[in-house]
């Protein structure tokens, strides 16, 4: 298993488009530094700054769509290159092969948030919006760290869709369809998909301010909704795997 | 070949591709979405734009004209670009990665016919999927208030819908013609339109601004938007500019393909 996330990361050095996903990190506290700078504001509540720059539009659309393209990408370049039947060749398991891409995607997603994390931090605490204290940065890292993993498991239908499918237009629209189903069933019901359920754990302890919801947090529920979605998201890769090999 | 059987041979190749039905399967399920958001009642005081009104203590589905409103800014910074990016580059870049080009020089075709007959599919693409979401969101509100639609209502929307349509294939014109001439993959071409989408969400927040960021002055053409005439024309000059970029990035791609034909020969 662990000499599989290795190959992974080894075949990983030759796409040069990984930099430029790794590269959208900064773009959401660079933009806040812009948006709040032209609101004129000399003090920025530090909640009010991160949730601009990390748990707000990074959180819901892009991490998402970066996250879905990636997948999508790991998995359709092994099919075109025919890489995927030397796997099954050498032989690999079904259980081994989803697995380590969603490892991929869990160090993705991680990192990604780490480095918007400290993007953030910069940006807030560099130009003077944010004082510099411990605690609020330990907020956002933590928080991040919740996004990173939460995230991952969150976009594991989109992983199944992208191995049982043949190409790479279904799984990378539908990446866009989740992505934005996740922005507009928060407010309806937080209980249904995966992206919103993770709003649910994230704002369990109500310290991210201007979320719309109109449900009480739920940890549990939220947490067997991803629990569903990836058990389904496995099974369906499982069949299909087993029956294709 | 004449530009009658390219397009001919152009919409025989897309037969076979699932590219259309899967953003036309896109297009509803967000749609749908929207649909379910519309569901949750409307609290605050009494709204009026041009001629949309949203009045307190209703759904907002129940407000005559808000689901065809909605839909349009939703689709079109993030359904509508990206679909439309990732189907012209599919276009574009799919002769090679599948080695038609070879076969089809041998004809012989000239490369700038090809492209222009491939990004003329790409704008009726993207008109389609501007015209099959107003499509939906009429249909939907004719079910739910067809007494409350009036014909000038419905028209202003669908000069909304066909105007964002071609403004937003000008918008990524651009992206797309970039990617052909460089043979980018699809994937990097779908996720810069993304977060290129993405960055028009702020754009939009300043006030000058958004008469100069492609994607936003789309919404000042169409009239989504309500806006100025010298507004308006700014956004037009701009989204002109786009296409020009584009045109002469796909000449260029053009040029660099028949010297590299002409170098070939000697």
């Amino acid at each position: 298993m662990l000499r599989l996330i290795e190959t992974e990361f080894y075949k990983l050095r030759r796409k040069k488009s990984v930099w430029m996903m790794v590269l959208a990190a900064f773009l959401m506290p660079a933009l806040s530094v812009c948006y709040f700078g032209y609101l004129g504001q000399a003090e920025v509540e530090p909640a009010q700054f991160y949730k601009w720059s990390a748990f707000g539009y990074t959180t819901w659309i892009i991490l998402p769509v970066i996250l879905g393209i990636f997948a999508t990408m790991i998995v359709y370049e092994e099919k075109r290159l025919q890489i995927v039947r030397q796997i099954w060749l050498v032989p690999v398991k079904e259980e081994s092969y989803f697995f380590s891409k969603f490892c991929m995607i869990l160090v993705l997603s991680v990192g990604f948030m780490m480095l918007t994390a400290v993007a953030s931090v910069l940006c807030s605490v560099l130009p003077g919006f944010v004082p510099f204290r411990l605690e609020d940065m330990m907020y956002l890292f933590e928080k991040c760290m919740e996004i990173g993993i939460l995230l991952a498991f969150a976009m594991l239908p989109i992983l199944a869709l992208a191995i049982v499918g043949s190409g790479y237009v279904m799984p990378a629209c539908m990446t866009v369809v989740y992505a934005l189903a996740g922005f507009f069933l928060m407010p309806v019901n937080m209980y249904v998909h995966p992206i919103t359920s993770m709003g649910a754990i994230l704002i369990r302890k109500k310290d991210i301010p201007g979320l719309l919801v109109t449900q009480e947090s739920c940890v549990g529920k939220a947490v067997l909704c991803i629990f569903v979605w990836d058990i389904i998201s496995f099974g369906l890769v499982k069949y299909q795997l087993s029956k294709r090999k | 070949m004449n530009w009658r059987n390219l397009f001919w041979v152009e919409c025989r190749k897309l037969r076979r591709s699932k590219v259309i039905w899967i953003a036309v399967a896109a297009v509803f399920l967000t749609a749908g979405i929207l649909f379910v958001g519309g569901l949750e009642v409307y609290h605050g005081s009494e709204v009026h734009y041009g001629l949309k009104v949203m009045r307190d203590g209703m759904r907002y589905l129940e407000n005559a004209g808000w689901y065809m409103d909605e839909v349009q800014p939703w689709t079109f910074f993030f359904v509508i670009p990206g679909m439309t990016a990732l189907f012209g580059s599919y276009l574009s870049v799919r002769e090679q990665e599948e080695d038609t080009m070879k076969s089809l020089r041998l004809i012989p075709l000239q490369e700038i016919d090809l492209m222009r007959v491939k990004m003329i599919l790409t704008l009726l693409f993207s008109i389609g999927l501007s015209m099959l979401c107003f499509g939906i969101t009429f249909l939907t509100e004719a079910v739910l208030h067809i007494e409350d639609l009036s014909a000038s209502f419905v028209f202003m929307l669908w000069k909304e819908y066909v105007l964002g349509g071609i403004g937003i294939f000008f918008a990524v014109f651009p992206i797309i013609a970039f990617a052909a001439g460089r043979q980018k993959n699809c994937w990097s071409v779908f996720l810069f339109t993304e977060i290129y989408s993405v960055f028009g969400l702020f754009a939009g927040m300043a006030d000058r601004v958004k008469d100069f960021y492609p994607i936003t002055a789309v919404f000042n053409v169409s009239g989504y938007q309500i806006a100025s005439m010298e507004r308006r024309m700014i956004s037009v000059v701009v989204l002109l500019l786009c296409g020009c970029l584009g045109i002469f990035w796909i000449r260029k791609k053009c040029d660099m393909i028949r010297g590299e034909k002409r170098n070939g020969t000697k």
